[in-house]
């Protein structure tokens, strides 16, 4: 027997601390962004392009197992967006984000946002070379989410709880959720916020200038 | 879910370790996984069987090492 013990995602990781190498190269800060299929990645992408200074230096590369709807819609609110395809690949390996890189000026950007695909398992084990990681989740999925995916929600620098204007309507309870948040991810910041409404996004526009280094407003 | 991935990287380390020890086939691959790492072993399996056809790891025999924690990892090939 030939002894190995070699790891498996080996080839994923060496080519994440490859883009993480080029995008210090670029200066360009990076978000990987998480969620559940639809918790509302791309409403509050599209919500962002609305507040952000300039729309047109914000990258995105948006990862589906099919179409490109994604990419339209952000496309349509003066990001720059490009879709990816993962074909049966439940989450976006390194090499396939940095094949879709290519079609991107990094140089022009000033941050990019990774809107990964819809999975609260396989994502959160394939480093991506991001400056940042953020989980989303939304009210009504069920405040023990964090408990049960605490790979996901353990890995995130910052937790958005979305859709917060239906709170009331779903009977969220923000105290067990922030407590099962605390558990498992105790140094996370957590924001409350809408993509619909609006609201929550001054203080989500302001942390993510403070902790990627991009002037906000 | 993602244990095609895992099956593709498997492919790929386990022919360039026939290329570095000049063997023609591989007859038994030794697979640690980690509890926490999110791999169903059917699943594994499968996939094994559904990556390794038409190559030099077809039929190998699969053995999975359970383990705690995350880990992922080629343990053990027997080259023929």
């Amino acid at each position: 027997m030939l002894e190995l013990a070699q790891p498996l995602l080996q080839r994923n990781s060496a080519q994440a601390s490859a883009l993480r190498q080029r995008f210090a190269a670029a200066a360009l800060p990076v978000i990987n962004l998480l969620s559940a299929p639809g918790s509302g990645k791309t409403a509050v992408l599209e919500q962002l392009a609305r507040l952000w200074p300039a729309p047109q230096r914000l990258g995105v590369v948006v990862a589906d197992l099919a179409t490109d709807n994604d990419a339209r819609r952000l496309q349509a609110v003066g990001l720059q967006a490009v879709q990816v395809s993962t074909g049966q690949l439940c989450h976006l390996p390194a090499a396939l984000l940095a094949a879709a890189l290519d079609r991107l000026d990094l140089e022009a950007l000033d941050l990019l946002v990774i809107e990964n695909v819809g999975n609260l398992v396989c994502p959160a084990l394939f480093d991506l070379g991001e400056t940042l990681r953020v989980a989303l989740l939304a009210v009504g999925e069920g405040e023990d989410k964090p408990l049960k995916y605490p790979g996901l929600f353990a890995s995130a620098d910052l937790v958005l709880i979305n859709k917060i204007d239906l709170a009331d309507a779903v009977g969220f309870d923000r105290s067990l959720t922030y407590r099962h948040l605390s558990q498992v991810a105790p140094e996370a910041k957590v924001l409350e916020i809408s993509a619909v409404s609006g609201a929550g996004f001054d203080a989500l526009t302001d942390a993510l200038s403070a902790l990627v280094g991009v002037p906000a407003r | 879910m993602h244990e095609l991935s895992l099956m593709l990287e498997l492919r790929e380390q386990a022919q360039l370790q026939l290329q570095l020890h000049q063997r023609r086939r591989v007859v038994a691959v030794v697979l640690r996984i980690g509890e926490a790492a999110c791999v169903d072993g059917d699943a594994l399996a499968l996939a094994f069987d559904c990556t390794m056809a038409g190559t030099p790891l077809e039929g190998a025999a699969l053995q999975l090492q359970r383990t705690t924690g995350r880990s992922l990892e080629l343990a053990a090939l027997e080259l023929q």
